[in-house]
């Protein structure tokens, strides 16, 4: 699918952005042995714009990384009822993650 | 060889041709660490999104938590996740993804034939316009910045290779 | 004279079913080619070896088979230049076999035939009932000429790993003939021969492992042709997936 391409870009941008805010909140060693203060790196998710391009990287990686492994399954084998239990369990899985993952970041937005 | 028609026999003949690239070039073996960091990579963005969702109270809680809860519940993840096994698989994560980036990127490029040659009279030895320099550049500098966020990753975890 | 053993890979659907290796020791000179010694002891050796062969000189593309792991011209290619003491030759991977080094074609030609491989004009009448001719220039020959030398060796084919597993892949060769076809500028086939290649085991399932453009015997570089028509198939906005 073409759409593979398109979030492989999407990802670029956006998991730049992400990488770049999680080596920015504190020293990175600090950061990155959590026990720095408890929500330092909730606090740099708290405006608008960086919520959103990590919400969009999480849609943008989940579609990627999920058509990937649909696409490697289904070069494996070949078979109408394999190829409709592929895309069935890949689908619900990926959309799970996606739900979970939206969740987390407006109860991280939330948090006061 | 013959190629099977069922689930065991298909799996086994992707195993032989997928992961063994034996003998045929470069490109090859990227085609491999392709798939194999790009599966990695999702199974890791699973757990990391569990992980982070843990850490803000775990899949029952769906509104805003009280202050304290959410602080305790942080704690016990940060503990739980700070251990050495997690750090060193990060760092190999670390090289996959940064593997997987810039090689896709060479990909997308490559695909759409903008950093391939142009068709032209084959002329013995018959090196293939699609094997540019460029290209197996692009791959050789997607090595060595996936190396180098490796290391990277090292020194912050583990503190071997800086003071 | 020099010796080499050759570990060749034997199977005869009419006995048992089963595969074996049987290993003769070949005297080999400076230039044998890995045809004459397997001609060697189809002659002297053991006469119930089966393999195809016909021009001996890279050009008809018969005697396709994989000699130590790599898919080569058995004519083509030098025992010397293996540089190994003990050659394994076994058919042609993604193959059927019909007998030891003998691989079923079939589906091969069959996918080839699907792409529909000769020029397609919209006044079908002028080009078979007329005298006319198609003059092209120096510079659209070269657009497609390079795929035009494809022996149909079937050894792209064999290196290439979606075909390995995807049986509705057209492969390397099928690919790189449409693309042939479309980019010549005498055929006026256009998004209909690109429709061909429009579903989910077409072009894209191609990931450009750049395999079959390195074992290929005549330069033709399939590898190119596939992307140039994916290029084609995208940007014309043709595609449907």
């Amino acid at each position: 699918m073409l759409i593979h391409y398109i979030t492989g870009i999407v990802i670029l941008v956006a998991g730049g952005i992400h990488l770049w805010t999680v080596f920015l909140t504190a020293p990175v060693e600090e950061n990155l042995r959590f026990d720095n203060t408890p929500f330092a790196v909730l606090n740099v998710y708290r405006n608008w714009i960086l919520a959103g391009s990590l919400e969009i990287l999480l849609l943008a990686v989940a579609f990627h990384g999920f058509n990937g492994l649909r696409v490697i399954l289904l070069e494996l084998h070949q078979g109408s009822a394999w190829t409709k239990a592929v895309n069935l369990v890949v689908s619900l899985v990926a959309v799970a993650v996606a739900v979970y993952g939206t969740r987390t970041i407006l109860i991280a937005f939330q948090i006061t | 060889m013959d190629v099977g028609n069922s689930l065991a026999s298909s799996l086994a003949v992707a195993l032989r041709t997928w992961l063994i690239p034996r003998r045929y070039g470069v490109m090859r073996w990227s085609y491999t660490l392709q798939r194999i960091s790009g599966v990695a990579i999702t199974l890791y963005f699973v757990a990391h999104i569990v992980e982070t969702g843990n850490v803000v109270g775990g899949a029952h809680i769906w509104m805003v938590p009280a202050y304290q809860y959410a602080r305790d519940v942080w704690t016990e993840t940060v503990e739980f996740l700070a251990n050495p096994l997690f750090d060193a698989g990060l760092t190999v994560i670390g090289f996959l993804v940064f593997f997987h980036t810039v090689n896709g990127l060479r990909l997308f490029l490559a695909h759409f034939g903008i950093i391939l040659g142009k068709p032209h009279r084959p002329e013995y030895p018959y090196i293939p316009a699609s094997m540019t320099r460029l290209q197996i550049a692009l791959f050789w500098l997607s090595i060595a910045l996936a190396v180098a966020a490796l290391l990277y990753s090292v020194n912050i975890f583990f503190k071997v290779i800086l003071p | 004279m020099q010796e080499v053993k050759l570990k060749v890979f034997r199977y005869d659907p009419s006995r048992d079913g089963r595969h074996r290796y049987e290993t003769y020791v070949v005297p080999v000179g400076r230039d044998t080619t890995v045809l004459s010694a397997l001609l060697y002891v189809k002659e002297r050796l053991d006469q119930s070896l089966s393999i195809r062969f016909s021009c001996r000189m890279a050009t008809c593309g018969s005697c396709g088979m994989m000699i130590n792991g790599v898919p080569r011209l058995a004519c083509y290619t030098l025992v010397s230049q293996l540089k190994s003491k003990t050659i394994v030759v076994q058919p042609l991977n993604n193959f059927p076999i019909i007998k030891d080094l003998v691989a079923d074609f079939t589906d091969f030609f069959g996918k080839h035939r699907d792409m529909k491989p000769y020029l397609m004009r919209l006044d079908t009448y002028t080009q078979e009932k007329s005298n006319t001719f198609y003059p092209q220039t120096d510079e659209e020959l070269v657009r497609y000429i390079q795929f035009a030398y494809c022996i149909k060796c079937g050894l792209c084919y064999a290196a290439c790993p979606v075909v390995a597993t995807d049986r509705k892949f057209p492969g390397p060769q099928a690919l790189s003939q449409l693309y042939r076809y479309y980019s010549d500028s005498r055929d006026e086939g256009g998004a209909e021969r690109l429709r061909l290649v429009d579903d989910n085991h077409g072009v894209l399932r191609c990931h450009f492992a750049g395999s079959c453009s390195q074992v290929c015997p005549k330069g033709v570089d399939p590898a190119l042709a596939i992307q140039l028509l994916r290029r084609e198939l995208v940007f014309s906005r043709v595609a449907k997936v």
